[in-house]
């Protein structure tokens, strides 16, 4: 007959249950004179020779002693039979790799990826470049999000007369070149390139931006330092470049109004023109975030290779602790949040492999799993 | 010094032996791997007993040994396991040998559903509702954070009422 259970009625049964085990007293005192017994050997023997060894010293039952007895004859015998007679799924149990040794492998298999498309898109250029036909007619670019997935390529072209001559032939092209490095699947689009021919004001605009930025560059080096990014507009008249300056607040502020004026100055020299300056250095959170980008990449290609519903990634370091986000097409439910949990723990060994490898120092960060609708089904904080 | 702390192993043994037992029985499924498991639990905390710093109660610090010692057991166990079950089938490990331990009919049901849903469903809804361990507590032994305990109770006992439902133990209207 079924029982009825309400939610107050599987507390009160799941309370009973610890009450309803009913343990042999005449075993529980066995099982404390083993243990006492155990412990005065422990104290006999030297403190620090083995002293987890020195637990071991237990009952085997006759049933498991059988068991294993079973078990050494069966693999006796299949050693006997031979290798051809063991069952793949024996054979792949034994030849299992641990969860994190899967990961290393496949982080090793991302990067062989990455570097036979970086390659394939080498060679692609080149013979495309190397043809006389398309000499100055044929650029391409190719894109992927995720490596594992077939990268596609885009071919642009001159007119609509060149790409009907030559589609095929640029395809083909590339097809044998993908094939010849192993990557499969890949699509090539060809495009008519628009080329309208900017007015002379444009041309002029962009002379002066590639020459202040030259004159940037030469005092910024001059002065010892390196920029890391710049940025010209001409309305209004501004220029922004971020310079690696190291060391205290107040010797970055000195360095930084010392840049200002001079680059200001040269500027001014050279190009009579008054450009208003900004040097800026990179953030506590850029820094971090330079060192994280290969763990945040790692993530992203490893969880999509793992679960293809995983199809987006973000991260932020504001405000703490850094939210590492997996985007995927879920959507909620008891089984959708199981696999979203199971996703956040193959992302988190990700994290932890990679951050090893690379010696980046250990932060507490949130890995969030998102659903189709950008809501949020599971989260764990890692401290 | 060592028979004061043996004293107290034999006074921790006579409180929480028979609790830590139930636990590893539930997790493990065997009575005899259960008792072997309880041993090394007292073996292991008399050994680490200047490591106990009363930071949590002697129960917590208990359970969480017991829980390491049952998770290292269960990792290493899972290739044997494969063996026993291709071949020597699988065995009915919820049965008790009767005559060391047995469990009142009316728990039996649960017992068995219990022994059906995932480790980590089973570990939350032991410490938590079994045990009565706050979440705080629970947390402390299974190093998780406390909003997993939470998430996963959460998950764990529509799971249990499902399993019960599915051995026809539960009537589904009252789901």
């Amino acid at each position: 007959m079924k029982k009825q259970y309400e939610d107050t009625d599987l507390d009160i049964s799941l309370k009973k249950l610890n009450a309803d085990l009913l343990w042999k007293t005449k075993q529980k005192q066995e099982l404390k004179k083993r243990i006492i017994s155990d412990i005065e050997k422990l104290e006999s023997q030297e403190r620090n020779k083995n002293p987890i060894l020195s637990t071991s010293i237990k009952k085997v039952s006759l049933i498991k002693k059988i068991t294993y007895s079973g078990i050494a004859l069966i693999i006796l015998l299949g050693l006997f039979i031979g290798s051809a007679f063991i069952s793949p799924a024996m054979a792949e149990v034994v030849s299992k790799v641990s969860f994190i040794n899967q990961i290393v492998q496949s982080l090793k298999e991302t990067d062989d990826r990455k570097g036979r498309l970086d390659a394939l898109y080498d060679e692609i250029s080149k013979k495309l470049n190397e043809n006389k036909e398309y000499e100055g007619k044929v650029e391409v670019g190719m894109s992927w999000l995720f490596s594992s997935e077939p990268p596609s390529f885009t071919v642009w072209v001159g007119d609509e007369d060149f790409k009907q001559e030559h589609e095929d032939e640029i395809k083909d092209i590339i097809f044998k070149c993908a094939k010849s490095y192993k990557i499969d699947g890949v699509e090539v689009v060809l495009e008519v390139r628009d080329s309208v021919e900017p007015s002379e004001k444009n041309k002029e605009l962009e002379k002066l931006t590639d020459e202040v930025i030259t004159i940037t560059q030469e005092v910024v080096e001059e002065k010892g330092y390196t920029i890391l990014a710049s940025g010209v507009s001409t309305n209004p008249k501004k220029v922004t470049v971020k310079v690696g300056i190291e060391g205290t607040e107040q010797h970055y502020k000195k360095v930084k109004s010392q840049i200002e004026k001079h680059v200001h100055d040269v500027i001014y020299a050279k190009k009579h023109e008054k450009f208003k300056v900004e040097v800026k250095r990179e953030s506590e959170d850029e820094i971090k975030g330079q060192s994280w980008q290969p763990i945040f990449t790692a993530v992203m290609e490893e969880t999509h290779k793992k679960f293809k519903e995983t199809n987006g990634f973000a991260y932020s370091f504001h405000p703490k602790p850094l939210e590492i986000i997996l985007k995927t097409s879920l959507s909620k439910g008891e089984e959708t949040e199981e696999q979203a949990e199971r996703i956040e723990e193959y992302a988190r060994q990700v994290v932890e492999v990679k951050r090893k490898e690379l010696s980046v120092e250990a932060i507490p960060y949130k890995v969030i799993i998102r659903d189709k609708d950008q809501k949020e089904l599971y989260e764990e904080l890692h401290n | 010094m060592s028979e004061y702390r043996k004293l107290e192993i034999a006074d921790w043994y006579d409180q929480h032996s028979k609790s830590i037992l139930s636990f590893i029985l539930l997790m493990v499924k065997d009575y005899q791997q259960a008792e072997d498991l309880t041993h090394d639990t007292f073996v292991k905390a008399y050994l680490y007993h200047n490591s106990f710093k009363q930071h949590s109660s002697e129960r917590t610090w208990l359970f969480s040994i017991a829980h390491n010692l049952t998770v290292d057991f269960l990792r290493k166990r899972k290739p044997s396991r494969f063996f026993k079950e291709v071949f020597l089938f699988q065995k009915d490990n919820t049965s008790l040998p009767e005559e060391m331990i047995r469990i009142k009919e009316e728990s039996s049901e649960l017992y068995k559903a219990l022994g059906e849903i995932k480790d980590t469903y089973r570990k939350v809804i032991v410490l938590r509702k079994i045990k009565g361990f706050s979440i705080e507590d629970t947390a402390k032994i299974l190093s998780w954070t406390e909003s997993k305990v939470k998430s996963t109770l959460f998950r764990a006992i529509p799971a249990l009422k499902k399993q019960l439902i599915k051995e026809g133990y539960l009537d589904e209207k009252t789901i």
